[in-house]
């Protein structure tokens, strides 16, 4: 151990002798509080602040990101299986009433009772 | 007026995760048997179809249908200033262009309301038939994650083949490939870990990864996921929000 000036002026203003002051910095070096990392509690450490794979909690967590690949070139639209529904039907139910509130952006009024899932 | 209250806010926020990167605006359409969407993403590929019934609102009050066209985007920033346990209730009026969304701590001391501007969406809507599907795959949504997550390490597509065996989840490419092997169990200890598969005839079916991977931001939603394969039909993947609804 390379002792410094600093050292014994330590030890002196302590009113210490070098081995007085050696036990001292030792036994309060021990008592050190230790940096928590994670906010993990040393008895649950192994359960719950371990690698992603080793994670009690989720056995899928961890492991590769994910990879965006752009589209194949093979990939079909969805149009390609399913038709678009005639839209004219529901234009002409539209009441004089309902057209009025369309005036306003975002906010139009359907004909009661028809509802999308109801195709679905 | 549509009013519809959400005491379980957090539904929501997770629905708009789920979306948001995929569709970008999209039409929500109000009736008094609940709230539903259809949207495609932007390249127009797949079909996001979420159903809300309006008995898991409370109260929820629809005196006329009406069409809430919002950017997903937009209203997932909103929803993020919400705290995952603040109940959310959404209030349109038919007169005005805009939409309020309210946000109530459980014991009613914070308060937030929010309101956002309304878009004209042209939206298509597509009919989709019934159908009856070669096979029925119910399996948990982690489980489905990891795979898809995973194999996107080894191809942009994965090639799923059911049997009575299980199902097979293969993807190769430039490195090598990798293949995954569910079989159907039945001795797990819990219902949603188990890996169920109704066969009508045994299919081999290929799906671009990167869709997947959008659809799979639905996995907080739901502990399992429905997989429906068809032949020459595009894959279904349902999510149950619990007795709310829907996402597929």
């Amino acid at each position: 151990m390379v002792r410094t000036k600093a050292d014994g002026a330590g030890r002196k203003g302590l009113g210490l002798g070098l081995d007085d002051y050696e036990n001292f910095i030792t036994a309060a070096g021990a008592k050190a509080p230790r940096k928590q990392v994670g906010g993990c509690s040393s008895s649950s450490a192994a359960s719950s602040c371990g690698s992603p794979s080793s994670s009690g909690k989720n056995k899928y967590a961890g492991g590769n990101p994910v990879k965006w690949w752009p589209s194949p070139k093979w990939q079909k639209g969805i149009g390609d299986f399913f038709c678009k529904e005639n839209s004219s039907d529901e234009i002409s139910q539209d009441s004089p009433e309902s057209s009025a509130t369309s005036e306003h952006p975002g906010v139009s009024s359907m004909e009661p009772g028809i509802t999308p899932m109801d195709q679905d | 007026m549509f009013e519809a209250k959400l005491t379980q806010g957090s539904l929501l926020k997770k629905i708009l995760d789920a979306i948001k990167d995929l569709v970008p605006s999209a039409n929500w359409e109000c009736s008094s048997t609940g709230v539903s969407v259809q949207a495609m993403d932007s390249s127009h590929v797949s079909l996001v179809s979420i159903s809300l019934s309006s008995e898991g609102f409370d109260p929820f009050r629809c005196d006329r249908n009406i069409i809430l066209g919002m950017e997903t985007a937009s209203l997932s920033k909103i929803l993020k200033c919400a705290s995952n346990d603040d109940s959310i209730t959404v209030r349109a009026e038919e007169s005005t262009d805009t939409v309020s969304f309210i946000f109530e701590s459980p014991n009613q001391e914070r308060v937030c309301d929010y309101n956002m501007k309304l878009l004209d969406i042209d939206s298509e809507h597509l009919g989709i038939p019934e159908q009856e599907y070669d096979a029925v795959i119910q399996m948990p949504s982690s489980e489905f994650q990891r795979i898809c997550r995973d194999l996107t390490q080894i191809g942009d597509s994965v090639k799923i083949n059911c049997t009575k065996e299980g199902v097979k989840f293969s993807a190769h490419g430039d490195l090598g490939d990798g293949n995954i092997l569910l079989k159907q169990s039945a001795s797990v200890d819990k219902e949603e870990d188990q890996v169920s598969i109704e066969l009508n005839e045994p299919v081999e079916l290929t799906f671009a990864l990167r869709y997947l991977n959008f659809f799979t931001k639905a996995t907080p939603l739901s502990a399992k996921v429905t997989m429906s394969l068809k032949e020459d039909v595009p894959l279904v993947l349902d999510y149950r929000i619990g007795e709310l609804g829907n996402l597929k």
